[in-house]
C-alpha cells in the first residue's frame, strides 16, 4: 500500500509541477499575435467553458498525471532534449552575398564612376547627380570606409534563397581586402523551365 | 504568407495589376526606407505604388500606404521635392503584368497564375523588351483577373 502512495504521490507533485510549469511558459512566451488574436476575438467567455478550463481540466489531469506520470516524465525529457537539439542546430542561415577576386571588373575612381553614373530624364523626374535617386545611398558609400581605397567596378550571380540573381555595381578594396559594396543592378535569373523525363 | 496585393501600372492606356516590386529593389540598393505599418497580411511591405511607363520609361507615380505611428506615406516620403513623378532609374529585370483568367490560385505572394503573363524588360528604368507568355487556358468559371482571397486586416486598436 505504502508503494501505491509513494507512486501515487511522485505523480501528484510531478503533474503540478508541470502545470504550473506549463502555465509560467504560457504566459512568458504571450507574443505579439496572442494579443491581437485575443484583443480582436469578439466571442464572450462563456462560464461553463471558463469552469472546464480553469478548474475541471487541472483537477482531471492531476487525477490522470497521478496514474501515468512515467509517460508523462518521458514526454518531458524528450521535450528538453530535442529543445537542446534546436539551440544546437538552430535555422539554417541564408547566405551572405560576397564579392570576389573573379568578380572585380575594372579600378576606377571616385570621379570616373561619378562623370558614368549621371542620370537624365526628359520629365525631371530624376536629380542630376550621379546615381540619381540613390546618391545619398552613395555619398554614405564613399563615406563608410578607409580613405585610401580603390574602388573597383563588379559583376557576380549569387543564389539567395530568393533564388539565382546577377548583381552589379561597385566596391572597395583596401589592401587586398575586398569591402562594403554599392550595388547598381540587381536582376532576378529566370530558372531554366524543367524538363519531364 | 498570404497571396500579396499588387502594384498598379498603367501602361498604354490600361490599367494593370503589376505582380513585381521595384521599390523593393530601390530599399536595397540603399535608398532610404521609412518605417512602413504592415496593416494586413496581404500587405506585407506595407504600401502600394502606382507606376506609369512612358516614352518607355518606367516612373513611380504614387504612392500609398502607412508609416509607424499612423501618418500617410507618399511619394515625397521617399523621394523628397518628386512628389508628382519618380524615374524608376535602379530598377532592372522584368514586371510580370497577369492577364486573363485565373489558372491556379496560390495563397502566397505573387504566386497565383494567369492564362497570360505581359513581361516586360526592362534595363535601367527603360524598357527595351515586351513579350507575352501564354500559360493555358483557365475554365469558364474562373475568376477574371489578379485577387487577393483572404487577408486579415489589423486595426488600430487590435495592435495596442
Amino acid at each position: 500500500m505504502s508503494y501505491v502512495n509513494l507512486y501515487l504521490g511522485l505523480g501528484l507533485i510531478l503533474s503540478v509541477w508541470m502545470f504550473f510549469e506549463n502555465k509560467w511558459h504560457e504566459k512568458k512566451n504571450d507574443d505579439a499575435l496572442k494579443n491581437i488574436l485575443r484583443s480582436t476575438a469578439v466571442q464572450k467567455s462563456h462560464f461553463l467553458k471558463v469552469v472546464m478550463s480553469e478548474f475541471i481540466a487541472p483537477v482531471l489531469f492531476f487525477a490522470i498525471g497521478a496514474v501515468v506520470w512515467p509517460g508523462l516524465l518521458y514526454l518531458k525529457l524528450k521535450e528538453h532534449g530535442s529543445l537542446f537539439q534546436r539551440e544546437k542546430t538552430g535555422w539554417p542561415n541564408e547566405p551572405i552575398f560576397e564579392i570576389q577576386r573573379k568578380n572585380l571588373i575594372e579600378k576606377l575612381t571616385v570621379q570616373e564612376i561619378e562623370a558614368r553614373e549621371i542620370v537624365r530624364d526628359p520629365l525631371g523626374a530624376v536629380p542630376i547627380v550621379p546615381f540619381g535617386h540613390l546618391n545619398k545611398g552613395w555619398r554614405k558609400f564613399l563615406d563608410s570606409t578607409y580613405k585610401d581605397f580603390e574602388l573597383w567596378s563588379f559583376s557576380a550571380e549569387w543564389d539567395p534563397w530568393g533564388g539565382p540573381e546577377f548583381r552589379k555595381g561597385y566596391v572597395q578594396v583596401h589592401q587586398g581586402w575586398i569591402g562594403s559594396y554599392f550595388l547598381t543592378v540587381c536582376i532576378e535569373i529566370e530558372k531554366a523551365p524543367e524538363t519531364k523525363h | 504568407m498570404t497571396a500579396q496585393i499588387p502594384e498598379r501600372l498603367r501602361y498604354q492606356g490600361e490599367e494593370y495589376a503589376m505582380c513585381t516590386n521595384p521599390l523593393s529593389d530601390y530599399f536595397l540598393m540603399g535608398g532610404e526606407s521609412p518605417n512602413f505599418e504592415m496593416t494586413c497580411t496581404a500587405l506585407w511591405r506595407g504600401y502600394v505604388g502606382s507606376w506609369e511607363i512612358v516614352a518607355d520609361r518606367l516612373y513611380l507615380i504614387g504612392l500609398n500606404g502607412s508609416l509607424d505611428g499612423g501618418r500617410k506615406a507618399s511619394l515625397e516620403t521617399v523621394f523628397p521635392g518628386f512628389s508628382r513623378r519618380v524615374f524608376a532609374h535602379w530598377f532592372s529585370g522584368k514586371i510580370r503584368l497577369p492577364q486573363g483568367r485565373q489558372l491556379e490560385y496560390v495563397h502566397m505572394g505573387y504566386g497565383s497564375t494567369y492564362e497570360r503573363d505581359l513581361l516586360l524588360t526592362i534595363e535601367r528604368g527603360v524598357v527595351t523588351q515586351q513579350t507575352i507568355k501564354q500559360n493555358g487556358t483557365a475554365d469558364h468559371d474562373a475568376p477574371d483577373g489578379y485577387g487577393v482571397a483572404a487577408m486579415t486586416i489589423f486595426s488600430a486598436k487590435s495592435k495596442e
